[in-house]
């Protein structure tokens, strides 16, 4: 994980590096609005180590303009490695940057805790002179997501993240923040909570004389952040209301879908009940006059002497629906010819075999021809599937009050005893 | 509809024309400038350009023909083959002239009584030209007069009505104010005379209505004769308004019983009908009727043949229903 120091040190750009009155280079952070041609620092406590970098115990730097003014004093600085720091940091072993203001050091690689820990270092960016600034962190990218589940596990992790830090660049450090993720880009670099895996706080006694920490690390399980268990949480609670919305729909589904039901079932019957209507009021009608059931299958044209009826518009070229029961005897060109109940001719219908049918269809007539009683002819232009064959000569079959329901409501099955359960169906729902 | 009455409006329109330009042509047939008084007459009438013939022959005798007239008028038109006008007679005692239109027709070649409801009423829309004829004979010397109408439509029906008349004198003569006030009113132009010309034409319509009430039918007669529009009808009305039951035999056969049973029930209640109280032989109207009415007889005639004259206002006094004796009066026949 830990990258080039030399490409980390130069993609550090909030990092500049000045050199001291002896000419040794120190890593500072210098606001952009400072013209570094004028300005020069100055060092007390550092040396000057082989490589031309500075390095130090408690040191002071001093920021001076070319005319003797003084920019900016920090005292308490540590240099190591060539860069300056607010804490004592004993090397700095550059691992990463974000490129913008952080840079992290590398404290050590455990292969055997499948581990990288990296020491987090920040420039005061709004300050116009000034040097990194250590907490410190801690940063430990680790893919062992499941020890954070576990007590003794948790306990390792800790300690060997601040054996980490002790041993290699901080051993006076007391406090220390440490933050475990499973991706250094994506977790470590944007503090993205879903990579991260665990947060707590450690410290142990300061000693005020020489300011550094001593004995043993201290830290409060109950204090800490367990990212592993509050993003399973928050996943199970997300399940849950997803569930629970899940639930809402399917009920309200269920709920819509039963009262479209009751809706089909009330429309049924209300369909139902209108044929039954039909079917009872052509019985009635059949016990008093047989033949009167017939009349009422069909409708033709209305014809009155002197002002002509429909007969009249029809004449006119107009076309009128008819229905009619007739009977196919011929054929003429295309046309079916009938001669009951007066000449006429069912257009495009040469197929139709002689016999008793009921047509449906739009009548008109013919202007140049003319039927058997010198009238125009009449043609009727059959409405696709209004032709329906009867059963019995003169349609005779049609007598019968169910099978003339079960024509004039298009429900060969039809039977009233079927919709009255379709309409007691309705009422219980 | 509205061409049907733009077309029977230009034929009675065209008819009018014809009838005073006959008139006029016959009154100068003496002085042989029969066509360009014609002329004339039609272009002081704004007419010269809508009414034209081919030919027009006059004999002294009193007799005109025009060939081939049409008649012009925006959306519509009528030709007729010939106009003949004859048996001319303009005299301060008798005034006499028959008048008869050959094969009147639209511009589309059909009879101007055709193409609407009536017509299609009896199942056709292309009526042939009809002919139609006007004769009158009017007497001051004895005081009557004689007119005659008729039609005759191909496949449709001839319809004729002669009427005799008595004390006819006073009418004629407001008739004669009234044209002479009206070719008064015409000729005046913007002259000054053009107001009290106009008015006296209005004073002269309403000096009708006296004179009118006196004159008295002394006989008349009127005679139909189907050439197909009632057979037609009656064929119409068996088909659609008889119903036929399928698988009950023949289809003409059951109309035409049921109808024969309805005319039966026409016939008998007729007998009844208060409408038909004025026929001294009630049976006999009732039968000609009725047959008539069922295609049995092709004709029917209306005789009226009054013991004495009938006042021709108090014809139509009573109604239907004759409730005051007068048709009565008229002693009518029906017979076929």
């Amino acid at each position: 994980m830990p990258q080039n120091p030399v490409d980390v040190r130069s993609a550090a750009t909030f990092l500049t590096d000045l050199a001291d009155q002896n000419g040794c280079r120190i890593g500072v952070s210098v606001n952009k609005d400072v013209d570094l041609k004028y300005v020069a620092l100055k060092s007390e406590g550092v040396t000057c180590q082989r490589d031309g970098s500075a390095s130090s115990g408690r040191g002071m730097l001093t920021l001076e303009r070319s005319d003797g003014a003084r920019i900016a004093q920090l005292d308490g600085v540590y240099v190591a490695d060539g860069i300056a720091f607010n804490k004592e940091v004993a090397r700095a072993q550059l691992a990463a940057t974000d490129g913008e203001k952080t840079l992290w050091l590398a404290l050590k690689s455990d292969a055997a805790m499948h581990a990288h820990y990296l020491l987090r270092a920040q420039a005061p960016i709004y300050n116009r002179f000034g040097v990194m600034q250590v907490e410190p962190q801690v940063d430990i990218v680790t893919d062992r997501n499941d020890d954070f589940r576990r007590a003794d596990a948790i306990a390792i992790s800790i300690q060997r993240a601040l054996d980490a830090l002790l041993e290699s660049t901080m051993p006076y450090a007391h406090t220390a923040e440490l933050v475990f993720s499973e991706n250094f880009t994506d977790g470590t670099i944007t503090e993205n909570d879903q990579k991260l895996l665990y947060k707590i706080y450690a410290s142990r006694r300061h000693d005020w004389r020489t300011s550094r920490g001593v004995g043993e690390w201290k830290y409060n399980i109950q204090n800490a952040t367990n990212y592993v268990f509050r993003r399973e949480a928050q996943e199970a609670e997300r399940k849950r209301m997803l569930a629970q919305q899940e639930a809402q729909r399917a009920r309200m589904q269920a709920e819509q879908e039963a009262q479209r039901k009751r809706i089909a079932a009330l429309q049924a019957a209300r369909e139902e009940s209108e044929k039954l209507r039909r079917y009872n009021e052509l019985v009635e009608l059949v016990a008093k006059e047989p033949s009167a059931l017939l009349a009422r299958l069909q409708s033709d044209v209305r014809y009155e002497p002197i002002t002509g009826g429909t007969y009249a518009r029809m004449a006119g070229g107009d076309a009128r629906n008819v229905r009619l029961i007739v009977e196919i005897t011929d054929t003429k060109d295309q046309d079916a010819v009938a001669d009951f109940p007066y000449r006429l001719h069912v257009v495009g219908q040469r197929e139709l075999k002689k016999g008793w049918y009921i047509v449906g269809g739009a009548a008109s007539l013919d202007g140049k021809r003319l039927d058997n009683q010198d009238l125009p002819l009449t043609l009727i232009k059959p409405t696709p599937g209004a032709i329906h064959p009867c059963a019995k000569a003169g349609c005779a079959d049609m007598r019968d009050p169910l099978t003339a329901t079960r024509f004039l409501v298009g429900a060969p099955e039809w039977t009233p005893e079927q919709a009255q359960a379709a309409i007691d169906r309705a009422q219980t729902h | 509809m509205a061409m049907t009455q733009r077309k029977l409006i230009i034929a009675g329109a065209g008819a009018a024309v014809i009838a005073i330009g006959g008139w006029v042509v016959a009154s100068h047939i003496a002085t042989n400038k029969a066509e360009e008084t014609l002329k004339r007459v039609l272009s002081d009438n704004g007419l010269a350009q809508s009414v034209q013939w081919k030919s027009l022959s006059a004999s002294p005798l009193g007799h005109v023909t025009l060939k081939d007239v049409s008649i012009a008028a925006p959306g519509a038109g009528i030709t007729i083959e010939s106009v003949e006008i004859g048996d001319w007679t303009d005299t301060a005692d008798r005034k006499r002239g028959d008048v008869q239109l050959t094969k009147i027709a639209t511009t589309d070649g059909f009879s101007p009584l055709g193409d609407n409801v009536y017509a299609r009423a009896g199942g056709i829309v292309s009526v042939p030209p009809m002919d139609g004829k006007l004769r009158w004979d009017i007497r001051s010397d004895d005081d009557t007069g004689k007119l005659s109408v008729s039609i005759a439509q191909p496949d449709g029906v001839d319809a004729a009505m002669d009427i005799e008349l008595a004390r006819v004198s006073p009418t004629v003569r407001a008739l004669e104010l009234l044209t002479d006030n009206a070719r008064a009113a015409s000729s005046a132009g913007n002259a000054r005379g053009d107001a009290m010309a106009s008015f006296n034409v209005l004073g002269g319509v309403f000096g009708l209505l006296k004179p009118l009430s006196q004159v008295e039918i002394t006989s008349g007669k009127m005679h139909i004769v189907d050439r197909g529009y009632v057979k037609r009808s009656i064929a119409l009305y068996k088909r659609y308004n008889v119903p036929v039951i399928a698988g009950e035999g023949d289809a003409e056969k059951q109309r035409n019983k049921a109808f024969e049973a309805a005319m039966e029930r026409h016939a008998e209640s007729c007998l009844k009908d208060r409408s038909f109280a004025a026929f001294a032989d009630r049976k006999e109207a009732c039968g000609s009727v009725v047959d008539f009415l069922q295609g049995d007889e092709r004709e029917i005639t209306l005789t009226l043949a009054p013991k004495r004259g009938v006042p021709l206002m108090r014809v139509f006094d009573g109604g239907v229903n004759d409730r005051n004796g007068n048709w009565a009066q008229l002693a009518p026949v029906l017979k076929n």
